[in-house]
């Protein structure tokens, strides 16, 4: 595991020690490179998790999420690179930093082995999420987007210390590969509903659960492009990773506690993809969808059999990718009207057509076409869900209409229709454009042609 | 699964030709509109991905046939409401005669002959649960029943050619539909394969029409294409009447052996009055089409360029002739 941290952090003195016009092409290349590395990791050969020392680990849960995390970072610094050319070196630098910084945490968070361990990382990569949405954003309310970020997901995760120092008095170590061994199922008491509140929360925080949300649209559209795109990627998958690994400490509990958040997240998919459907604004909508996939994943992680765990990864990466996609459209757009209200930049399948080829593969796959993994992440959490109880199959129904509806929605609106009359001076797709969707539309099509590398540990 | 595969990428590519001259916004609400319908009829399907995973274990057919479940309501409820918006049954009908948006070849061969027939094609497929399950059966009777009249009836009233001929089709697969009501797979698959024939040509049809009279497509501005364009009316008249099950054509192969058994078997009487009635009102909209289109006198602008001059168009109709008088009588014997 040294073998990617140490690069990543290594990272840092690459960007301060390079030459002008040197620092894009270092950074990308390196960071490319690192991920080329974390593929080796997804080659386990047992369901056991590979251990590489006493701290770090990896498992078939972890693997693809860290492989998404570090094949993002190029892509990300790809994505950035126009915004920030007019900005002088040191604060060039300044942002490449940050994102490095970012990129270690969240490798280190993904393959922690101790959850305290996990717990200061996860609070930790809030702090460059923050710098970068508050200083690099472009509107003046980003500022009031970074306060409801910090301190959501703040006062989310509180409780998680305290539950898990109370775990680490009871049991004696919070080392997750211990835990497996030493699992008694919790009594059921007062204060172990609260214990089983506390662990919980902190994640259905960040993932977001609709009733806590609000977050969400707001750090979504006030982050620059490479904020916008790690946030909706990764950060997110970090509740849900979270979730993931705690809920087999919890049991039985979680039989009952998960009723409201399972009727929260259920109908929080509907209102948020409805939501959607009257967006004037690009970047909200694709925040608001994220909200819908994430509300999927939480009811397959709540309802916690085999198949729903296997759709919640899958949906994860698949989502990653899509998101971030989406994101680097809805950012091309911006870059060109600087606005983000849709009607102003549509029409655009006359102007740019390989752009809206790009469209047309994000929203397809954003709306779970057959045989893309987001298919199989959603058809996989639906199955499980109707044999959880067979009436929630209508919500499900509901959710997939409205999501294809928006979807396409969000097409014809930037793409189709006569263009405006004020669109004739845009710039043509750059060549480092048409590669950003590239990467991202790569991935997620290679792995529609194998699914069982992210599907889980229950496969 | 892979069912599942096709029957969404069908649906995709129908949103992408329709919406094919996408500067339209008509054809850009057109394409959104089928989508729509034809998501709500996906739920059906997953419904009954789902059910048939936790009662068979299973996604394979030869494995769900082989375990003959009982109590299949469900899932069969599933497939019909997925069968109902594939191919435009009466609750979710109104995707077809607007996607109509899109140019006529893509009508002719989505809209008429392979994609629309994919509903009834997936109740073909699991006929053998089908064949157990008498509530399913007269539910599926009823509702192309219901569909055979309205659309028929719908069909009567348009002025667009195309739209006569999209609701014919809709007529037709409500057709099919009964057909599976009484419990008559092989029937039904027998009448999608000829109506492909026909339909088909009939949209081909409509399209050198519409093209030789500079993209007009209302009926009440064409009329005396009889001396102007012969071959297209020889096509035209055929395809109508073919579509009207005379005898010794194909359509006479599959629909009347259709009409036949849904007489002689002991089923619902009202479904049988209206697909009786539909069937007769079939003829109408069919002499309707031939009498505004092909005779009286010229209503439409008289500069226009009417030819047939084009060999891929000829072409093709010359074989979907050919095949509408004589596969039928190739495929039952």
């Amino acid at each position: 595991m040294l073998k990617i941290i140490i690069p990543t952090i290594m990272l840092m003195p690459l960007t301060w020690l390079s030459k002008k016009n040197m620092i894009w092409i270092n950074t990308t290349t390196y960071s490319l490179l690192i991920s080329l590395i974390s593929l080796s990791l997804l080659n386990q050969p047992s369901n056991n998790s590979l251990n590489f020392s006493l701290m770090f680990f990896s498992d078939p849960l972890s693997a693809p999420l860290l492989v998404l995390t570090t094949w993002l970072l190029p892509l990300m610094l790809m994505a950035s690179q126009h915004h920030l050319s007019k900005e002088p070196l040191i604060r060039k630098k300044l942002y490449i930093t940050m994102l490095t910084m970012l990129q270690t945490f969240l490798i280190m968070t993904f393959t922690a082995t101790e959850l305290i361990s996990f717990y200061i990382l996860f609070e930790a990569t809030l702090v460059p999420t923050l710098i970068i949405i508050t200083r690099w954003g472009n509107q003046t309310e980003r500022l009031n987007a970074g306060l409801y970020f910090l301190f959501y997901t703040l006062m989310g995760s509180l409780p998680l210390l305290i539950a898990l120092i109370s775990i680490q008095n009871l049991t004696g170590s919070l080392n997750f590969l211990l835990i497996q061994y030493w699992n008694q199922a919790l009594p059921d008491s007062w204060s172990n509903i609260f214990l089983w509140l506390a662990c919980m929360m902190a994640f259905m925080v960040k993932m977001p659960l609709y009733g806590l949300h609000l977050w969400l649209p707001k750090a979504h559209v006030e982050a620059p492009i490479a904020g916008s795109m790690v946030l909706a990627a990764i950060l997110l998958k970090l509740g849900g990773y979270g979730m993931l690994r705690i809920t087999t400490m919890l049991n039985p509990q979680t039989s009952f506690m998960a009723y409201p958040f399972l009727m929260l997240s259920l109908w929080g998919m509907i209102m948020t993809s409805s939501i959607c459907l009257r967006q004037t604004d690009l970047k909200s909508l694709i925040a608001y969808s994220s909200v819908s996939h994430m509300a999927l994943v939480i009811v397959a992680v709540l309802i916690q059999t085999p198949w729903s765990y296997m759709g919640a990864t899958a949906l994860m990466i698949a989502h990653g990718l899509t998101s971030s996609m989406l994101f680097c459209l809805a950012n091309s757009n911006y870059e060109r009207t600087h606005s983000r209200t849709m009607i102003l930049a549509r029409g655009l399948q006359t102007l740019l057509p390989l752009m809206a080829a790009w469209w047309l593969l994000a929203s397809l796959t954003n709306l779970a076409l057959p045989p893309s993994i987001n298919l199989i992440g959603e058809l996989f959490v639906v199955m499980s869900s109707f044999s959880w109880s067979n009436i929630t199959i209508i919500l499900m129904g509901a959710n997939i209409t409205i999501t294809a509806l928006y979807s396409l929605y969000m097409l014809i609106t930037t793409q189709r229709g006569k263009y405006t009359h004020h669109i004739n001076s845009i710039k043509p797709s750059f060549t480092r454009e048409n590669a950003l969707m590239a990467l991202h539309m790569t991935p997620l099509l290679l792995l529609s042609l194998n699914p069982k590398i992210i599907l889980g540990f229950t496969y | 699964f892979q069912l599942f595969i096709g029957w969404e990428g069908v649906g995709i590519m129908s949103f992408l030709l329709i919406g094919w001259w996408y500067g339209r916004t008509d054809a850009n609400t057109a394409a959104l509109q089928a989508i729509l319908y034809n998501r709500i009829g996906d739920i059906g399907f997953i419904m009954a991905m789902a059910w048939f995973l936790f009662n068979t274990n299973t996604w394979d057919l030869q494995q769900i046939f082989m375990l003959d479940p009982n109590l299949t309501n469900l899932p069969l409820l599933g497939l019909l409401l997925a069968a109902t918006g594939k191919s435009a049954q009466f609750g979710l009908h109104p995707w077809l005669p607007s996607a109509m948006e899109g140019p006529t070849p893509v009508s002719a061969l989505l809209h008429s002959s392979t994609m629309v027939v994919a509903g009834v094609f997936l109740l073909i497929r699991f006929h053998p649960l089908m064949e157990n399950n008498k509530t399913i059966q007269s539910l599926t009777l009823c509702l192309g029943a219901i569909t055979t009249l309205f659309t028929a009836i719908c069909a009567l009233t348009q002025n667009d050619i195309k739209k006569i001929i999209a609701f014919s089709t809709s007529s037709q697969l409500g057709l099919m539909i009964v057909t599976m009501g009484i419990n008559q797979p092989y029937l039904a698959f027998l009448h999608i394969c000829t109506h492909a024939f026909f339909k088909a040509m009939l949209f081909m049809c409509s399209g050198s029409i519409i093209h030789s009279l500079n993209d007009e497509q209302d009926i009440r501005k064409m009329g005396g294409l009889f001396n102007a364009m012969p071959f297209t009316t020889t096509s035209l008249i055929i395809g109508s009447l073919a579509l009207t099950g005379i005898p010794f054509l194909t359509g006479f192969y599959s629909k009347d052996l259709i009409i036949e058994t849904a007489n002689t078997s002991y089923t619902n009487a009202w479904a049988l009055l209206m697909t009786l009635i539909a069937t007769s009102l079939t003829a109408v909209y069919s002499t309707r089409i031939i009498f505004f289109a092909l005779l009286g006198q010229p209503r439409f602008l008289p500069l226009t360029s009417i030819n047939e001059n084009s060999p891929f168009l000829i072409n093709s109709i010359k074989r979907l002739l050919i095949g509408s008088i004589f596969a039928g009588f190739f495929i039952s014997n």
